[in-house]
């Protein structure tokens, strides 16, 4: 018998399999666009969640920054007053690397050295992560782990080799549970906690004694008015009793003390009362007192005078043109009580007169900064509590996006089952032209990874579109000063490569089925 | 397989079948479809398949076509155990040795004319341009140099048999197997394939086997086969043929 001669098929080129590829489906364009449009509906979902995700977490990100920023006067008026406990203070380690402010402060309060100090902060670092895991069980597992202990009692309880016996049984019983320390850095934790305990005290007692010095050299004045000079006398009285300050910071808080102390001092010009005395010609006197800032908002804002709040007068100022006519108005008071003795002015912070001679930029700048805060504040409310599970999406969203994303896939799979069952005796035609399974199986898969493109590029503009606009809506000048573009092109370009793959993934099946077709199919007649 | 004459016995065997059996067993229930079959088929005849539907006539063309493997029993096709081919062996086969002609022609709904007769030259690794040349010289052949663009559903029947029939050419396969070409057309068109056929066989030396209830294919043929119930009831040449079926009628 003559030896086997055949040789093995070569594969067909790349180029000309794609090309067969495109001329079928747009040959099938109708249920082409039927499959490409399911992949549009979850491509568009999964772009519009991601990228809101994204975008958010980034706005998130800089609203929190921003804030911190805004509030850094009030975390120094609070550090300048009182030395805080000892949680708050592990918390403040626990985020502290070497070198840091922080770091470099304690290191001068107290006489502890680096490599203490930086083993202070690591231990810190476990018991807040403990901690933070016992907060965040539900009642019922957090009292059968340890029992009714609350904080920092909670070492304390576990320090007990019965209670950590029933912490560790109660731990073995509930799967869901997963501690995050092994049980020894748990025990070294509970070992160290003792001397731990004695240097965070140290830490505070220096902070208190610090605090205290200062208060003395403050001599009754209030903190605010002392922080308005924290670029100059006040700031190096703060370096003095050893606290960690330095010159930008230092311009930072005066700054935004001298915008509270002056945003005080406007708002108490709504109670700036106008007392004008007249007297009647038997020689009595009687007075005639009127609200004259007051007065002016009303007229501008349509009130009652007395329904007149600070709100009105921050929103009022924020034109230029009203800031003017308010300080016109003021100075113009302030011309007339200066030139009749029967005419004053009267207030409650006897140095309002100060809020008059400011220039009207001044009530507009600040008016700004007030607008700009509620609007951080508005953005943060927004945003809400976020616990980031995969991408910027919270744990029910994520579960939301895979079963889209599984159905979409199942679709998928059925559009091109019934693609192959179709096209059953094309596939068995090319067979019979000497095709190889594998190219058969390639074009199908290739056929729906080219819907899956089409699909996704269109879902993600149509997606990335909807979120875009949405998140404009909701954030509005947040949205611009946190540019999130980026976050939103990657969400696109994310939710694309998702959409092919998927549909790469949900055609195998099919292609298999048809790959292992019969040529003999072919012959069969309908 | 007696009755052929000593001149073809000299030919070369292209296609040899030794006691081919097929049976498919469908819930429990066993049906044989050929229950053995020896034929061999020399290079260049044109031999018909005849036979009432249900006879096994379908099963031998794909056992032959390397389509299906048989239950036992071999097959060789040139010379070349069908059963011990590999998957892209097979596909080398089918795509070089055999070209197929089918009942609904089967052509590539989405290609024009050309690209459907060059798909199997695609397969076979020729280069586009060399397959355009040969696919255009074989559309000439078949009478449709002027419609390669055109796409199977702007033909007629007859006009899309004649391209699966330029397309059956492609690699210049040693046999031709042709599944009731004539079925879905005609009688003058059908006619006009039929002829086609005979020439292709005449002219380039293919052989062609052609099952078919056309009783016209009597006349251009070189032998007849005729299978019931799985095995092979009858095989004539053509001159004996004539004169039993005037004697039948």
């Amino acid at each position: 018998m003559k030896p086997i001669t055949t040789a093995e098929q070569p594969w067909l080129s790349f180029k000309r399999t794609i090309d067969i590829t495109i001329d079928g489906i747009r040959y099938r364009l109708f249920r082409a666009s039927v499959t490409v449009a399911i992949i549009i509906l979850a491509v568009a979902f999964l772009t519009n969640v991601l990228a809101e995700g994204l975008i958010k977490s980034k706005i998130n990100a800089h609203v929190t920054e921003r804030q911190t920023i805004n509030q850094r006067v009030y975390d120094w008026s609070a550090r300048l007053a009182t030395p805080g406990d000892t949680e708050s203070l592990l918390e403040e380690l626990a985020m502290t690397k070497e070198g840091s402010r922080l770091f470099r402060e304690c290191r001068q309060l107290t006489d502890m050295n680096d490599s203490e100090l930086t083993q202070l902060c690591r231990q810190s670092q476990s018991i807040v992560v403990f901690l933070g895991f016992l907060n965040r069980l539900d009642y019922a597992k957090r009292r059968s782990l340890v029992h009714t202990a609350e904080g920092l009692a909670v070492l304390q309880w576990l320090r007990l080799p019965r209670n950590m016996a029933s912490f560790q049984q109660a731990l073995g019983t509930i799967h869901s549970v997963k501690c995050p320390l092994s049980q020894d850095e748990l025990n070294r934790m509970l070992d160290d906690f003792p001397a731990m305990e004695i240097q965070l005290k140290r830490i505070l007692d220096a902070r208190a004694q610090a605090i205290q010095t200062l208060s003395r050299h403050l001599a009754g004045r209030p903190l605010l008015e002392a922080l308005c000079e924290t670029d100059s006398g006040f700031g190096s009285l703060i370096r003095q009793a050893g606290f960690m300050l330095d010159s930008e910071e230092a311009a930072l808080i005066s700054r935004q003390a001298r915008a509270i102390q002056d945003e005080l001092l406007i708002e108490s010009l709504l109670e700036v009362r106008l007392i004008r005395q007249t007297r009647t010609h038997d020689g009595s006197t009687s007075s005639h007192t009127t609200q004259p800032v007051r007065q002016f908002l009303a007229q501008a804002s349509s009130q009652l005078p007395s329904d007149v709040t600070t709100l009105d007068l921050w929103t009022m100022l924020e034109s230029p043109r009203n800031a003017r006519l308010l300080s016109e108005r003021l100075l113009e008071m302030q011309d007339s009580s200066s030139a009749s003795d029967d005419v004053h002015l009267e207030a409650l912070p006897p140095h309002f007169l100060r809020a008059i001679s400011m220039p009207p930029e001044r009530f507009v700048e600040l008016a700004e900064s007030r607008r700009e805060a509620s609007s951080l504040e508005k953005a943060a409310r927004l945003i809400g509590v976020r616990e980031d599970v995969f991408f910027g999406l919270d744990e029910r969203m994520a579960w939301l996006l895979v079963i889209s994303l599984l159905v979409c896939g199942v679709g998928i799979t059925n559009a091109m089952m019934m693609s192959v069952t179709e096209r059953f005796k094309e596939i068995a035609t090319l067979k019979c032209l000497g095709a190889l399974d594998g190219f058969i199986m390639l074009m199908f898969v290739l056929e729906s990874s080219a819907m899956g493109l089409v699909g996704g590029c269109l879902g993600a503009l149509f997606g990335g579109l909807i979120g875009f606009i949405r998140m404009l809506f909701a954030f509005g000048p947040e949205f611009f000063s946190a540019m999130p573009i980026g976050n939103l092109f990657l969400g696109m370009g994310a939710s694309v490569l998702i959409g092919t793959i998927l549909a790469a993934v949900a055609a195998i099946i099919p292609s298999f089925k048809a790959a292992r077709l019969a040529p003999m199919e072919a012959m069969r007649v309908e | 397989m007696t009755t052929s004459s000593s001149a073809i016995d000299n030919r070369r065997v292209i296609i040899r079948t030794v006691e081919l059996r097929k049976s498919f067993v469908k819930k429990g229930v066993t049906t044989e479809a050929l229950r053995g079959i020896d034929i061999s088929i020399f290079q260049g005849e044109f031999i018909s398949v005849m036979g009432p539907s249900g006879s096994g006539k379908s099963t031998f063309f794909n056992m032959i076509g390397g389509l299906d493997s048989p239950t036992s029993g071999r097959v060789f096709i040139d010379e070349v155990d069908v059963a011990q081919l590999t998957a892209e062996e097979l596909a080398y086969l089918r795509c070089h040795k055999i070209g197929y002609i089918f009942q609904s022609y089967n052509l590539i709904k989405y290609m024009t004319a050309l690209e459907n007769v060059t798909t199997p030259m695609a397969f076979g690794g020729v280069g586009p341009d060399e397959a355009r040349e040969r696919g255009m010289s074989l559309l000439e052949l078949v009478g449709l140099k002027a419609r390669w663009h055109h796409r199977p559903i702007e033909m007629s029947g007859g006009q899309q048999q004649r391209v699966a029939i330029a397309r059956s050419l492609a690699n210049d396969p040693s046999v031709l197997l042709c599944d009731e070409p004539t079925a879905n057309l005609d009688l003058s068109t059908g006619q006009e394939i039929l002829e086609l056929l005979q020439k292709l066989s005449h002219e380039k030396g293919v052989t062609v086997i052609c099952a078919t209830h056309d009783h016209r294919m009597m006349d251009i043929c070189d032998r007849l086969m005729w299978i019931r119930d799985g095995k092979i009831e009858r095989i004539a040449n053509r001159g004996d043929v004539r004169i039993e079926i005037g004697g039948i009628e």
